[in-house]
């Protein structure tokens, strides 16, 4: 085994534990560990993608994420739309219809990096009220139905070259109205 | 001759490439010097001139965007040097673009495709869009191909022959991502370049302002964000303020804040020393575009003479408002009562003065000696009656003895000489002087005295001296002649003591039914002049006296008829000396 293997290894068994020692930490840093999260990832998202391919310009596609998401100024409301969107994106690259140009390992951190925010988010269950008001189910709604035409574009066009590059500027997007809504979680 | 004409070219792009200053020439905001100002602008037409005569032999424009403080900028490389002419369109691609009409995308597009006969003389960068009329250096534009169905050409940056666009007002979705194509379009053909942009997480931020003040263990640092933009997008701004000094580690203060002007008091520092703060603003996603410049100042220093004004107000103030705090004290004190300073009785009080017996006057002569009196025989009632020799120099007496001795006078009553009794207990005089013991022998009485003086306490002897002692108490002699005071020896006793009378002032006159007259009226030197000329008669009846008393009263109370006998002997005493 290479030192380069044994490093990634390495890395990837910490990114396993990674779910676990968020999910003892309460939900004083959940605010914390949400920025954290959306830095990680933007930063990832663009070391995936140096450079966007003109080619793929022609088959831009607009998913429109719904911006009505970031109307969500109550911090309990900015938190669930964050699930949503998380659990949305893990979905979707968890997914096989997808070919990302990552390295596995680094598919693999990202993934975990999602999920453990995703079961820090849990924490609030205690606090927060489980009903949804009208406004939270129709942004629910909203992106329920954006990630539903991410899916259907993956599904006809997933194995392209310019699937991911595509793919990944939405994920850019989403990770940027995270970031907005973080700040209004005040947690 | 090429290396001279590349000098400027390469010069603008540094300048762009450390971020020192935006392009001011498009009207932005811009807070660097001229210096750079003018030298951009010098570059850009150096750049802009030459670039129509370069011959397009390089693909790779390596566009690149300033942005800060949401002031867009776009640059590019213009390539190799060529001599053909060379011009540049900026293209931009945006999800949200795609919620425009397309009625206004047509205009956009007709008006970019009519832009492309236009003729730019791009020596003024100010004004890059090129006027009708004017002579054309590009080349025609090839045909677009379908990908730019949701694109929009920058009007600002079409034919453009400058390297550099703003895309400022272009760019107002900031949460989006923007793909930016660069187009260079020379008679060879076009060249196109493409990057991504977010200005949300791409910006950077601009240093902000701040001013230093010292204090003599600290530094107040006010620091004013560079555009109130910032708390808008980002809602809440990180912000790190170093204080460093020569031989001693930084201290930092890291924060956020939600102000766009706020200051920071930097403690616990030392004072008469140099202290470099620098102030930087950062974002979970976004840092400044460039640090921010030291500033220095000594602590302690700069505001020496106000400190010291401080030291001389402060005091003084204080010492003020204190003395005020207790004048107010004061009067309110005086208001409630609590201080009377000298002022008239009220008038409710004004009487007082006016009473015949003034509290504070001595007493008149002759009311003091019917005090002196009543004194007098409680005190011998005390004196015979339980021995306590406390209560023998009380004035007030107890009203316990006086009923006491008034019982004795109901037993007597109970016995065969009522009458008499009665009679004694009406003359308020002594009824110890009853129940002594009649006809006792002048050896025994004296025997029972030298007995007494052995055993009695220390009040005992007080009331045997006033017998034997000349150096006795003037109440001690009083009582003495309170125990002669009988109405029923009335006479026999002024006679008997033969020379007390010549000593009291009015012996003579004394009649039975004024005996207390001369102890009323006596005075203490009146009675130590008597004790000394007592007869052993008188001394004798004393002991006599005393000895019931001091037995006890049940002793005394139990043989009635001897006291009866007693009263009988003592008339029959009195026969004699009258005789």
């Amino acid at each position: 085994m290479t030192p380069k293997l044994q490093a990634a290894a390495g890395l990837l068994g910490l990114m396993l534990l990674l779910p676990a020692h968020i999910t003892a930490l309460g939900c004083n840093s959940l605010k914390l560990e949400q920025q954290r999260l959306n830095s990680e990832s933007l930063k990832m998202l663009k070391e995936a993608g140096t450079k966007f391919p003109e080619e793929c310009l022609e088959n831009m596609t607009s998913f429109n994420l719904p911006a009505k998401t970031l109307k969500a100024h109550h911090p309990e409301f900015a938190t669930k739309a964050i699930h949503e969107i998380l659990q949305g994106f893990f979905s979707i690259l968890s997914s096989d219809l997808v070919k990302s140009d990552w390295e596995y390992t680094t598919k693999t951190r990202f993934l975990n990096m999602v999920h453990a925010q995703s079961t820090h988010q849990r924490c609030l269950r205690k606090d927060v009220t489980l009903g949804w008001s009208k406004e939270e189910w129709k942004t629910k709604l909203k992106l329920k139905k954006y990630f539903k035409r991410i899916w259907v574009f993956l599904k006809e066009n997933g194995q392209s070259s310019c699937a991911w590059d595509i793919l990944r500027l939405e994920l850019q997007m989403g990770f940027i109205y995270t970031d907005i809504l973080t700040q209004r979680m005040d947690i | 001759m090429m290396a001279l004409l590349m000098g400027p070219l390469n010069f603008y792009n540094l300048g762009f490439s450390e971020e020192i200053s935006p392009p001011i020439s498009f009207g932005n905001k811009s807070h660097d010097t001229g210096f750079c100002s003018i030298r951009m602008y010098i570059s850009v037409i150096a750049s802009a001139s030459y670039s129509s005569f370069e011959k397009n032999t390089s693909s790779s424009l390596q566009p690149h965007i300033n942005a800060k403080d949401f002031e867009y900028v776009l640059t590019w490389k213009t390539g190799n040097n060529t001599r053909m002419p060379t011009c540049f369109n900026v293209i931009y691609y945006s999800s949200s673009l795609e919620t425009k009409s397309n009625s206004e995308k047509k205009d956009e597009g007709q008006d970019a495709s009519s832009s492309k006969s236009r003729f730019q003389q791009s020596e003024d960068p100010n004004h890059p869009v090129l006027q009708p009329g004017e002579p054309s250096v590009c080349p025609s534009m090839p045909e677009r191909s379908d990908w730019f169905k949701n694109h929009r050409i920058v009007p600002e940056c079409s034919n453009i022959t400058r390297p550099f666009c703003n895309l400022t007002k272009e760019f107002t979705d900031l949460w989006t991502t923007y793909l930016i194509l660069v187009e260079q379009v020379t008679k060879n053909g076009v060249t196109r370049s493409l990057i991504e942009f977010s200005p949300y997480s791409n910006s950077c931020l601009g240093q902000p302002q701040f001013n230093v003040s010292s204090c003599p263990n600290c530094v107040n640092v006010s620091v004013k964000l560079s555009s109130p933009l910032l708390l808008k997008v980002y809602r809440d701004i990180s912000y790190t303020i170093k204080v460093s000094t020569a031989g001693f580690p930084d201290k930092r203060d890291d924060n956020t804040t939600k102000q766009e002007s706020f200051s920071v008091v930097m403690g616990n520092l030392l004072p008469n020393r140099n202290y470099c703060i620098t102030v930087d603003v950062f974002t979970n996603l976004n840092t400044q575009c460039s640090p921010s410049s030291p500033k220095c100042i000594i602590t302690g220093s700069k505001n020496k003479s106000i400190k010291q004004s401080d030291h001389i107000i402060i005091p003084v103030s204080l010492g003020i408002f204190v003395s005020l705090i207790v004048i107010v004290i004061l009067l309110v004190l005086y208001k409630i009562g609590l201080i009377c300073l000298r002022t008239d009785w009220p008038n409710i009080l004004d009487f007082i003065p006016k009473f015949a017996y003034s509290t504070f006057d001595s007493v008149p002569e002759e009311v003091h000696s019917v005090k002196v009196t009543e004194k007098t025989k409680k005190k011998v009632w005390r004196c015979d009656d339980n021995g306590d020799g406390d209560d023998y120099s009380d004035d007030s007496g107890s009203d316990v003895e006086n009923n006491h001795l008034y019982t004795v006078r109901k037993q007597l009553k109970n016995g065969s000489t009522v009458d008499i009794v009665e009679q004694l207990s009406l003359d308020s005089s002594s009824p110890e002087n009853d129940v002594s013991e009649p006809g006792v022998a002048e050896a025994d009485i004296l025997q029972n005295e030298i007995s007494k003086d052995e055993s009695i306490t220390t009040r005992q002897p007080l009331c045997d001296s006033s017998k034997g002692n000349a150096t006795n108490e003037p109440e001690l002699e009083l009582s003495s002649c309170l125990n002669v005071n009988l109405n029923s020896v009335k006479l026999g006793i002024s006679i008997n003591t033969q020379d007390v009378p010549a000593s009291l002032d009015p012996p003579d006159h004394e009649d039975s039914a004024n005996v207390k007259e001369p102890c009323i009226t006596s005075d203490s030197t009146h009675f130590t002049d008597t004790s000394n000329v007592q007869t052993p008669n008188v001394h004798s009846l004393f002991s006599t006296w005393q000895n019931p008393g001091a037995s006890g009263e049940s002793e005394s109370s139990d043989s009635e008829t001897d006291y009866v006998g007693d009263y009988i002997k003592r008339e029959s005493n009195q026969e004699n000396i009258t005789t």
